[in-house]
């Protein structure tokens, strides 16, 4: 066989070779928005200064003279110190969005709502935390997401309920 | 002579390698085209952001879509004003809009949210991007009324709260080039 023949089948050969390693499936990624593993066994996965001022507003609703919100205030708080990898507070990864805390969340049957959430971490926006908000402010915020928690908003995207909590925990007397 | 020909055959063969392997890198940093970024941007918005959703107790389709274009244009990589809205060619029922709408809004309620008013302001960003795969994030922003009843051409008054869902999703090319969707990660709600 002539050598330019030779040649140019191996260089077919070497060039089906590279396209198959490189069509190797790769390993399946996670989607965004799953929380990193905590590795520093801390419940509140942001700056200490940060997760003060988070803690400032759990405490406004575990003191607040509406029983709703103390309840709420309660419920965050677990979720606060609950042990690393189970609940918490992590920053959010998605510094994009217009509002200062989310939830993930998925479908569900079972709930109201018809969405419950994907785990039991508040996720944070630099904006909550350096924005100059009040005490009242974060800790309604944080309510707020406690609702969504509980998967107690309205049908669909009807978040009623929980801007409710908004506005009744923004007043401490209420 | 017999190893001038083998050396040629092994420089022939080494260039082949990695003229390939560099054709394989996914393309992370190549730029979709604008038409195919707009191909993109129906399959979601038809997947993702249907008419019959409701929002805050107002379907998507009585609220109306108001799409920056140029935000997503500039999440893809591309500078601003290098492209059009019209270059995306969107199929989809939605409006040109931009950011400043949201001005006079926000998630405490403290304003009226006027410029917005009822309608759905929705932005796309990419997360990644390879030759086959992609996951990208489709941000949907609306107002919350309280109580306000929604009537077709009035504009709403009273006090807004600005919420927001970030759908995650996974989409996939098919063998003639288009991006279909595949599925949804975790809607992150505010």
């Amino acid at each position: 066989m002539q050598r330019p023949a030779l040649i140019i089948i191996a260089v077919v050969l070497v060039i089906t070779a590279c396209n198959v390693a490189q069509d190797a499936t790769a390993p399946q990624r996670p989607m965004p928005g799953e929380p990193a593993l905590d590795f520093m066994m801390e419940d509140c996965q942001l700056s200490e200064s940060e997760c003060m001022r988070l803690f400032s507003g759990i405490e406004y609703l575990q003191g607040h003279a509406n029983q709703s919100c103390m309840d709420v205030g309660n419920s965050a708080r677990y979720r606060f110190d609950a042990p690393s990898g189970v609940a918490g507070y992590a920053r959010g990864d998605n510094q994009n969005t217009a509002t200062g805390m989310y939830v993930g969340m998925v479908p569900s049957s079972t709930t109201y709502s018809g969405y419950q959430h994907y785990n039991e971490y508040t996720y944070v926006n630099d904006i909550m935390l350096h924005g100059g908000f009040s005490q009242a402010q974060i800790g309604s915020s944080i309510a707020h997401e406690e609702i969504h928690h509980t998967g107690m908003d309205g049908p669909g995207h009807n978040t009623q309920v929980a801007d409710a909590y908004y506005t009744a925990c923004m007043n401490p007397q209420a | 002579m017999t190893i001038n020909k083998h050396r040629s055959l092994w420089y022939a063969l080494l260039g082949s390698c990695c003229l390939t392997l560099v054709d394989s890198v996914p393309a992370q940093q190549d730029r979709l085209p604008p038409a195919v970024v707009g191909q993109m941007v129906d399959e979601l918005l038809s997947r993702v952001v249907p008419p019959n959703e409701s929002l805050s107790r107002v379907s998507v389709g009585r609220r109306k879509i108001i799409f920056d274009g140029e935000r997503t244009i500039a999440a893809f990589g591309y500078p601003a004003g290098s492209i059009s809205f019209t270059d995306l060619g969107l199929k989809s029922a939605v409006t040109q809009s931009s950011r400043a709408v949201l001005e006079n809004c926000d998630f405490w309620g403290r304003h009226q949210c006027t410029r917005l008013g009822w309608r759905v302001y929705v932005w796309i960003e990419p997360v990644t991007v390879t030759k086959a795969n992609a996951f990208v994030r489709v941000h949907i922003i609306w107002a919350d009324r309280d109580a306000s009843s929604f009537k077709e051409g009035v504009p709403p008054t009273g006090r807004a709260v600005l919420l927001e869902m970030v759908k995650q999703v996974e989409l996939a090319r098919s063998g003639m080039g288009r991006w279909n969707y595949v599925k949804e990660g975790p809607t992150l709600v505010s």
